[in-house]
């Protein structure tokens, strides 16, 4: 998997290696095993980002994304991840939580597949 | 836009439930557990499904029925008849499909290769010359009664239900036919096994009482506001052995940032946007009265499966008991389709806030059932918001009864 994002959003590149991942599961592993100093980072440098982010994914259609698009589109889910995590908890995990592990997701919504209207 | 509140008067409608305390035993006493088994969940009509699984001849989904150790086969015909069937060789019992979902033209049992037509019949034996008195007619897959209610599919695992879904579902399913149901296209889900019992699942998600504690670092702030400090319900409405509880939504409130993202990017209208479907679409059943202020519907079709209406999506939860202190817990979203990329990360947002806050519930229902196996909490002492709770308490004792005295 290539690590390149469009041009204009390239100053998020270094956060492609840790946060471009596979599946919805995967992102949620990803928020549970990370030090909350990490998550802040990467969402305060998301959200900053976030706006023109989404203006440009707005004019992309799924089932068409090229590998840019696509790196683009799985930061943003994975800021949708984290997002609870610094605006609910302010931790990785949720307060009091009932353990994530013991309720996986058995199936998920794709990525970037086009969905059927 | 401040709505009047509910004055605590909800149980005052329902006088045939009292207003006492209510014993607690039923929640985790091994011999009532297996009474409740044969006078509800070998009775009740069960969702398993809906239509848009089954779209072609030949779609067909298994839908395990952890209760009994069920695997049940739903299949559409070539005659686009929808069936369901125990997944059962009737050679010598072995599951006949062990794929969760597929397309086929027939099934074939692995164990010895019997054939079974999509409409159940047997078609195929091998080496049948071998076997005496093989009677064909008789050996087909064994038929569980099916209907469905607005697309979605229930069985009854009785041979001869006491009534027809219809009858079943009554007012509480006249209540929301005509909700676009079936443009939620796009469906997630969760599933765990929860130390509890399974009616204290179903109730966590009937009160809203709990909302302004258990809730306070995620959805406090969307579902109550400073209107409603104590999670007052709109409404309750009890139907049969159904019930619906209408939830305020805190029209005031301010999204934080990611999720003010996402609901400007959500493929349908959201809860905490104000902005519902349009009125003309919506059930009369659904906020029946037609709050300004609602956010959302629970509505929980006996025995066990609750679904959630907001506008613009709407989920389900179902238990499935594994003992009296036990329960497999479905959680399923199902979400408007994305037009574009960004409305998927509106999608994701859904899902995300959605797992974490039911999340919070998960540790108190295993406190809690600790305390019921230890004795430690004898009686239930019910809220007027909490009417709900008191309405399943009768319902299940009424079922079991009731079916006691039929014996």
């Amino acid at each position: 998997m290539t690590m390149t994002l469009p041009a204009q959003f390239s100053e998020l590149e270094p956060y492609c290696a840790d946060w471009v991942l596979p599946d919805s599961g995967a992102r949620h592993a990803k928020r549970l095993a990370s030090e909350y100093a990490d998550i802040k980072a990467f969402y305060d440098a998301m959200l900053e980002a976030a706006p023109d982010a989404l203006a440009y994914l707005a004019e992309r259609q799924l089932g068409q994304l090229d590998a840019a698009d696509t790196n683009l589109l799985k930061l943003m889910l994975a800021l949708a991840e984290v997002g609870p995590a610094v605006e609910w908890y302010q931790q990785p995990a949720v307060i009091d939580g009932w353990p994530g592990d013991r309720f996986p997701l058995i199936e998920a919504i794709p990525d970037t597949a086009a969905q059927e209207i | 836009m401040s709505a009047k509140l509910t004055p605590p008067n909800l149980t005052a409608r329902h006088p045939e439930l009292g207003t006492g305390p209510v014993p607690t035993s039923i929640y985790h006493d091994p011999e009532f557990y297996e009474r409740e088994l044969d006078a509800i969940y070998r009775r009740a009509w069960l969702c398993v499904g809906r239509i848009e699984q089954l779209r072609q001849a030949g779609d067909f989904f298994v839908k395990e029925i952890p209760t009994f150790g069920m695997s049940i086969l739903v299949v559409r015909g070539r005659d686009e008849q929808v069936r369901a069937f125990h997944n059962v060789c009737q050679h010598r019992g072995n599951h006949v499909e062990l794929k969760r979902s597929g397309n086929c033209n027939a099934f074939r049992c692995p164990f010895h290769g019997w054939a079974y037509a999509l409409d159940g019949k047997l078609a195929g034996v091998p080496d049948a010359e071998g076997f005496c008195d093989l009677d064909r007619a008789s050996k087909g897959l064994r038929a569980v009664n099916l209907d469905t209610w607005e697309g979605f599919l229930f069985i009854n695992l009785d041979d001869t239900p006491l009534m027809s879904l219809a009858e079943f579902l009554g007012e509480q399913g006249q209540d929301l036919v005509g909700y676009p149901f079936h443009r939620g296209t796009q469906s997630f889900e969760y599933e765990g096994v929860v130390h509890c019992n399974w009616k204290c699942m179903v109730d966590s998600f009937c009160e809203t009482y709990h909302v302004p504690f258990l809730h306070k670092h995620s959805v406090t702030d969307t579902l109550a506001g400073p209107d409603n400090p104590f999670g007052r319900l709109i409404d309750v409405r009890l139907k049969g052995p159904h019930r619906t509880s209408s939830v305020v939504g805190n029209m005031a409130y301010q999204p934080n940032p990611v999720q003010g993202l996402a609901f400007q990017y959500a493929p349908g209208p959201s809860v905490t946007s104000g902005s519902v479907d349009d009125e003309t679409v919506l059930p009369k059943g659904l906020n029946q009265t037609r709050a300004k202020n609602w956010s959302i519907d629970v509505t929980v079709f006996f025995p066990n499966w609750i679904i959630v209406i907001g506008s613009g999506m709407y989920f389900t939860h179902q238990m499935w008991p594994l003992g009296p202190n036990e329960v497999i817990w479905q959680m399923r979203g199902f979400l408007r389709p994305a037009t574009n990329a960004a409305q998927r990360f509106g999608q994701e947002n859904a899902m995300v806030e959605l797992r974490d806050a039911v999340l919070e519930d998960g540790n108190t229902l295993e406190r809690i059932q600790r305390s019921l196996k230890q004795g430690l909490i004898d009686e239930f002492l019910f809220h007027d918001h909490e009417l709900a709770l008191r309405h399943h308490y009768h319902t299940v004792v009424d079922w079991v009864e009731r079916y006691g005295r039929t014996r």
